[in-house]
């Protein structure tokens, strides 16, 4: 692939270091250090009400871990990362990094979660030039915010995740040319307001059969899927019944909701989200579809031998890269008690159903 | 006020390249606080070996604690 391919940078020259910024900020405290590429924000949290931002020296290390919180505890096992960990407000994000380009990203991947979209992303980062941010703690605390500080407004939030996104963006080596970032599970929940902050990123979902996500979840649970980390008005519960479910039926209600905002996506939406711009893809459909039909949609350009090196990844499991993959739908399907059909079929199935009638009956690009 | 110089500290560090690559240069965790207390003392910015460990240590839990804040 030619440069010519790659994302137009934004910004100004890239700085080398980074250089504690002069004098101090209008509201008279301390103006945030400069933050070059070589610093990534880690952690968003709240401190005496308002939002702070941790950084970590990562240099030019390249985030090829399954999961970008994997990458940053290698890169905490460093001394100079447990000291020196500049912390700067929310708000001053876009300052500390003002002056380093970054790459707008050239796509989002949302999911139902244990349906195959890691697979998706260990496949972009398969090429050096793709840098895939996958499920950063630090975008998770951004798009909780609202849960526990409902004076949050959408528009610090949508500062915040473009500030943050921005920051994640930076090329951190030459070679890195397109910046894509792979969503938690929960988040699809965030994707009206996600798509409007970023009106132009072509975004994904990805789903699988609900019986086969709920046995994965069931065995192993994301925390998200554990009563009190999602509000119970998300799921139409109230403070006391979240916890009174059953495991499976609470999996249930929340795989619903992810499924309902994804499935809110394909209509036509009145402030101008382009329905162009959001794909859903079967877990069935991997891992052809990647190289088939979604470098298209993401707008990429690859040679023969790159689409082989991204086929490659497929031979292991996605999650854990020294183990073999091999598909296990037949076994979590077994797995399944009649407690997981019954919540399946009462809460996400329709809704499985009616995401699968749009995307065979949406002609795709 | 060792906590300000600490914080100060932080700021030298992300300002100053050299710092930062002898810093980054020390992976031995005493060998590396040892270095980070002489450099603060030598920049003005003095806190001692227990207060470097003690925010270390609270560090890496803010980190392990994540989630749930």
């Amino acid at each position: 692939m030619s440069a010519a391919d790659g994302d137009e940078l934004t910004g100004g020259a890239a700085d080398d270091g980074a250089a504690v910024g002069a004098g101090a900020s209008d509201d008279g405290l301390p103006a945030p250090p400069r933050l070059s590429a070589d610093w990534t924000p880690i952690r968003f949290y709240w401190q005496a009400e308002a939002p702070f931002v941790d950084w970590c020296h990562t240099g030019g290390v390249r985030f090829n871990a399954p999961f970008f919180d994997h990458t940053i505890e290698q890169c905490l096992r460093h001394p100079f990362n447990a000291l020196c960990r500049p912390q700067t407000p929310a708000a001053a994000v876009a300052a500390a990094t003002a002056g380093t380009p970054t790459h707008a990203p050239a796509g989002f991947i949302f999911h139902l979660s244990r349906c195959g979209s890691t697979v998706v992303s260990r496949m972009l980062a398969a090429l050096p030039r793709h840098v895939v941010v996958s499920e950063p703690s630090v975008l998770d605390g951004v798009l909780r915010a609202p849960f526990k500080h409902p004076h949050v407004t959408l528009h610090d939030l949508a500062a915040w995740l473009r500030a943050l996104v921005g920051a994640l963006g930076r090329p951190r080596s030459a070679d890195e040319q397109r910046f894509f970032v792979k969503f938690d599970g929960w988040q699809a929940v965030c994707l009206p307001f996600v798509r409007r902050v970023f009106p132009e990123v072509p975004c994904l979902f990805v789903y699988r059969e609900p019986v086969e996500v709920m046995a994965s979840q069931l065995r192993s649970p994301a925390r998200w899927v554990t009563p009190g980390f999602l509000p119970p008005h998300l799921l139409g519960l109230d403070f006391y019944e979240q916890y009174t479910l059953a495991p499976a039926d609470y999996c249930a209600r929340v795989l619903a909701v992810i499924c309902r905002a994804a499935l809110a996506e394909t209509e036509a939406r009145p402030d101008g989200s382009d329905a162009a711009l959001f794909r859903l893809v079967n877990h069935r459909q991997l891992p052809a579809v990647v190289t088939d039909e979604l470098l298209h949609f993401f707008r990429l350009t690859t040679t023969d031998a790159e689409r082989d090196a991204m086929r490659a990844t497929t031979k292991f499991h996605a999650k854990e890269p020294a183990r073999r993959y091999t598909d296990d739908s037949a076994a979590k399907r077994r797995a399944a008690g009649e407690d997981v059909q019954q919540a399946a079929a009462r809460w996400i199935n329709p809704l499985y159903e009616q995401l699968e009638a749009r995307r065979l009956n949406t002609p795709q690009a | 006020m060792s906590q300000e110089n600490l914080e100060q500290f932080r700021r030298l560090v992300c300002a100053d390249a050299d710092l930062r690559a002898r810093l980054l240069g020390e992976t031995d965790e005493a060998a590396f606080v040892a270095l980070a207390v002489a450099a603060g003392a030598e920049r003005g910015c003095e806190f001692t070996a227990e207060e470097a460990r003690a925010a270390m240590q609270a560090a890496r839990r803010a980190w392990v604690e994540r989630w749930i804040q």
